[in-house]
């Protein structure tokens, strides 16, 4: 169900999957709660979803971007995304095409809720370091439009989506690694997940 | 220079690491510059794109991406990343079946001897050894290149981690 003033977590996976499978878009997911629930929304072999290494998941996109010269998409909330803002600096001062969409709850929710820091204005960080566009999302109705402006962005986007904590949980997946990264290979040398093949 | 500088790595190092690189298929280079490597990343950037990362875990979450793209980044560092990066080393990288690439500058070893350079230097082999990379060590005079080479490609034939380790 759809709130005033924020996008709920569910919203935010399942307009992010819906987006990226059309657009065939890799996506990389940060751990906890956010991949459970863009799993529960429905999954998809595009997906990878960082099981291992907290903050990483924009770099990880960064360098299928760079590897590729595809738009890659990275996923993640507010403590993934602290975490990990050398991984944000460095796409913001190398250019790299990525659409970064961080869910700001405004806590740890998945280690127990703790709330530690307030609304914030992650979109500034974007800016500041370089990012092509930044924008912030506040209702689920313009998630779609935001993602779709991103993609259209000359370098990295950055996309704010304001949560809220408390969403209902989806259960933890039995997925490893390992297991998720085979299959992403596998996606990526597809023809739909390689443009270079799709076009021959 | 004991004890009061870091000495650049000469061009030999430098050689010996392109020219491993080149042949096992690396087709960019991301790290974190450090000055021991300064030399070696001279070399390399003659040879290879090189991207700058803000910390040495971002690096080598990069060459993950590049990876499973079928592409091999190799990633560079000092050995005091090792740390920052250790988690992604060793959960990321393993995680995701990527065999790692890593040129380390050996801060701390040879004629290294500032004590802040030391108290990792003397702890980098144990920590390669314990987070299960492998590794070999490039001497100033650019060490035996068929051997590193030999090692390298048998790590990556494994898909295990392997290390240049750029002595001072």
């Amino acid at each position: 169900m759809s709130a005033a003033g924020h996008v709920t977590r569910a919203e935010l996976a399942g307009t992010v999957l819906g987006w990226t499978a059309r657009g065939a878009h890799p996506l990389v997911v940060g751990n906890g709660f956010l991949s459970r629930e863009v799993m529960a929304a429905g999954d998809g072999d595009h997906v990878l979803y960082l099981l291992a290494g907290m903050g990483l998941a924009p770099a990880v996109a960064a360098g299928l971007s760079l590897a590729r010269g595809v738009r890659a998409v990275a996923l993640e909330g507010d403590g993934n995304h602290l975490m990990g803002l050398p991984g944000t600096a460095t796409i913001g001062l190398t250019g790299v095409r990525l659409t970064h969409v961080v869910h700001w709850n405004g806590g740890w929710e998945s280690t127990g809720g703790q709330r530690v820091f307030g609304p914030g204005r992650v979109h500034d960080i974007g800016r500041a370091f370089g990012y092509a566009t930044t924008e912030v999302v506040t209702e689920a109705a313009t998630l779609g439009a935001a993602l779709d402006r991103s993609a259209a962005a000359d370098g990295p986007a950055l996309v704010h989506v304001v949560g809220a904590m408390g969403d209902p949980v989806p259960p933890r997946t039995g997925l490893t690694m390992p297991g998720v990264a085979r299959r992403f290979q596998v996606w990526l040398r597809s023809a739909e997940g390689d443009p270079e093949r799709a076009v021959q | 220079m004991n004890g009061t500088a870091t000495p650049l790595h000469g061009t030999a190092a430098g050689g010996t690491v392109v020219s491993v690189l080149v042949e096992i298929g690396v087709r960019r280079a991301v790290g974190v510059p450090d000055s021991q490597l300064a030399g070696v990343l001279a070399a390399v950037s003659r040879r290879l794109p090189v991207t700058f990362a803000a910390r040495e875990d971002v690096a080598v979450a990069m060459a993950v991406g590049a990876g499973l793209a079928g592409e091999h980044f190799a990633v560079f560092m000092k050995n005091a990343g090792l740390g920052t990066s250790l988690d992604a080393i060793i959960s990321l990288a393993a995680g995701a079946e990527v065999p790692l690439t890593l040129v380390v500058g050996w801060a701390g070893a040879g004629s290294d001897t500032l004590p802040h350079h030391v108290v990792m230097g003397c702890r980098t082999v144990p920590l390669l050894t314990a987070a299960g990379v492998g590794h070999d060590i490039v001497g100033p005079d650019g060490g035996d290149a068929s051997r590193l080479l030999a090692g390298s490609a048998a790590a990556r034939a494994a898909r295990r981690p392997y290390a240049l380790l750029v002595e001072p």
